[in-house]
């Protein structure tokens, strides 16, 4: 028996918002963009980006394919946790909106991420206005999340 | 009293401490220094985070030490695929089918194959594939775990099944999640009974139900779980997402799948009856992926060889012995099987060498004319003048000659033949490398 059972509550909202800010600061100053530890934010503003771009949020746990589903257990209703990428999704709208303006998202987020990818790798420098409005995105997404 | 700032930190370098003990120097085939970094990348981060709130921060102090437990858990998994309890030669080609599946655009990469790591645990109930989060997490590059059963470390045949978690790490990519929901929509899910939930439902509920299912509806009645609120109970999104990975399944590794998934599903649930929180009754799953094979042509070769054919023939026979003979669990059209089936198979194909495609009959004979000699049937022949001829065989063409032997032995056991197949995955890697120009 564990010593302890903590109920895990989904913070991907407040996370997300952190790493944009955290990105955001890198704009500032790219050097602390290569120092260790910075790969995390990145990665996964690369990744969330990815998913808002493909409307692809479902990512659930599955247990493996053969796994037993508490035979014999009575079931009981449960909230589901599917909806977790909700307010991401929301706050990523508006801050692409308003940095965008009226920009395909298929043609905005490139732009972010070709900003993301210069700051991880030091490579193929974006414009200045293509940094400027990615700051912008950034800092209006760190706001609404945090 | 140390607080629990203090503690969080301690552990932090004490973290540092195991993954310099354990991860730092290479073990195993691939090496470690990729885990060894992301694993540290991790560590710093999640280090960071705890020296940067104050030591009154429970709220944030708290969602540390759970990412503490997840990258130590993490660590320890790595640490523990050393031990290579499975087919080694078997994951070998498993990796390269998921790497040219899960293959995705990173902040560093346009084009990364996942790391992936395997180990062994438990029993039949272990196989599995995991991949992280999409979902903001404190992990950089997301690692995909391969979970083979330990006690089924000499039973290739079996690990077709893995086919079904490929389909997991495939609905995880996001650009894949995108093309493969649209052939949901359009092809499986748009009309018929499972158009939504409210129609699986009623099809769960319906009349002409099987007595079994009726009877655990109605258990799970007295826990107020009822046709209206079942997929409150049960998730639906679960339920698509589990129909849509046996499919892919079926068109990564073909008839072993089938076979794998059959006995291996029906080996739990005999009379292919229990209802599933995140899975639709074995019978649905098992008529639908025989359907689909058939429809496939998976299981006509045209063979013009008697003895081939009746072999063949013995084996899809036995696997339609387990169809479900009451028309409620066929859940799903010909039409709309095979349309699904065609366009997953269509987006496979631009993944090599993801997609399954059948073996030609000389291969068919050559391989159980080897099996059937106590021989690893293998792409290698010794020509009446001593030449010696090699050839590429694909490992899911010896997967399913080793099904076709276990429906009619002959005096072999299921393990040998498990054997046997293992053995000639690991010798085929070796003439590949022989033919390699």
């Amino acid at each position: 028996m564990s010593i302890i059972s903590l109920h895990y509550q989904d913070h991907s909202d407040t996370l997300c918002g952190r790493f944009a800010m955290l990105v955001s600061s890198y704009l500032d100053s790219p050097e602390e963009a290569r120092k260790p530890g910075a790969a995390i934010p990145l990665e996964n503003l690369f990744r969330v980006l990815q998913m808002y771009r493909y409307d692809s949020f479902a990512d659930e746990r599955r247990s493996g394919v053969l796994a037993l589903e508490g035979i014999d257990e009575m079931p009981s209703l449960t909230a589901d946790d599917e909806s977790w990428h909700l307010r991401i999704q929301n706050a990523m709208s508006s801050a692409l909106s308003s940095a965008f303006g009226a920009t395909p998202k298929e043609q905005a987020i490139p732009q972010i991420q070709s900003t993301l990818r210069w700051l991880a790798t030091d490579k193929e420098v974006p414009s200045t206005d293509v940094r400027a409005r990615a700051k912008t995105f950034l800092e209006l997404l760190s706001a609404d999340l945090t | 009293m140390r607080t629990a700032k203090d503690f969080l930190e301690q552990e932090c370098r004490n973290l540092n401490a195991v993954l310099e003990e354990t991860l730092r120097f290479k073990y195993g085939l691939d090496g470690s220094q990729q885990f060894f970094e992301e694993c540290k990348n991790r560590l710093i981060f999640i280090a960071n985070s705890i020296s940067s709130v104050p030591s009154t921060d429970s709220a944030n102090l708290r969602k540390s030490s759970i990412a503490l437990l997840e990258l130590s858990g993490l660590i320890s998994r790595i640490e523990r695929s050393s031990v290579g309890e499975y087919s080694w030669p078997f994951v070998e080609e498993l990796k390269q089918v998921a790497e040219a599946i899960c293959t995705e655009e990173t902040v560093t990469d346009r084009n990364r194959a996942p790391m992936i790591h395997v180990f062994s645990d438990g029993g039949l109930d272990k196989y599995a594939i995991f991949t992280e989060a999409n979902r903001p997490s404190n992990a950089g590059k997301r690692i995909l775990t391969i979970v083979f059963p330990r006690s089924l470390k000499h039973f290739v045949l079996l690990h077709s099944i893995l086919g079904h978690e490929i389909g997991h790490a495939m609905w995880q990519c996001s650009k894949h999640q995108l093309a493969l929901r649209d052939i949901l929509n359009t092809h499986l899910f748009s009309t018929g009974t499972f158009a939504t939930e409210k129609d699986a439902a009623m099809w769960l509920y319906s009349a002409n139900a099987p007595q079994a299912i009726k009877d655990q509806l109605s258990a799970f009645g007295k826990s107020g779980v009822t046709r209206n609120n079942f997929f409150r109970w049960a998730s639906w999104a679960a339920w698509r997402e589990e129909i849509l990975c046996d499919l892919i399944g079926l068109l990564t590794f073909g008839p072993s799948f089938v076979a794998a998934e059959c006995n291996l599903l029906y080996s739990f649930d005999a009379e292919g009856t229990g209802i599933g929180q995140k899975h639709p009754p074995v019978g649905c799953r098992g008529n639908y992926l025989l359907k689909a094979a058939h429809l496939l042509g998976q299981d006509t070769h045209g063979l013009t060889d008697p003895q081939i054919g009746a072999a063949v023939r013995t084996f899809w026979d036995g696997l339609n012995a387990r169809r479900q003979p009451s028309p409620w669990f066929n859940v799903f059209t010909d039409g709309q099987i095979q349309d699904t089936a065609h366009s997953i198979a269509a987006l496979l194909q631009t993944l090599p060498p993801s997609c399954y495609s059948s073996p030609t009959e000389v291969e068919l004979k050559h391989l159980l004319g080897q099996l059937n000699g106590t021989i690893p049937p293998v792409g290698f022949s010794v020509s009446s003048d001593r030449t010696l001829n090699c050839q590429k065989i694909d490992f899911r063409h010896i997967l399913y000659v080793g099904w076709i032997k276990s429906a009619d032995l002959g005096g072999l056991t299921f393990e040998q033949v498990n054997r046997l197949c293992g053995h000639a995955i690991m010798q085929q890697r070796a003439i590949d490398i022989e033919l390699e120009p």
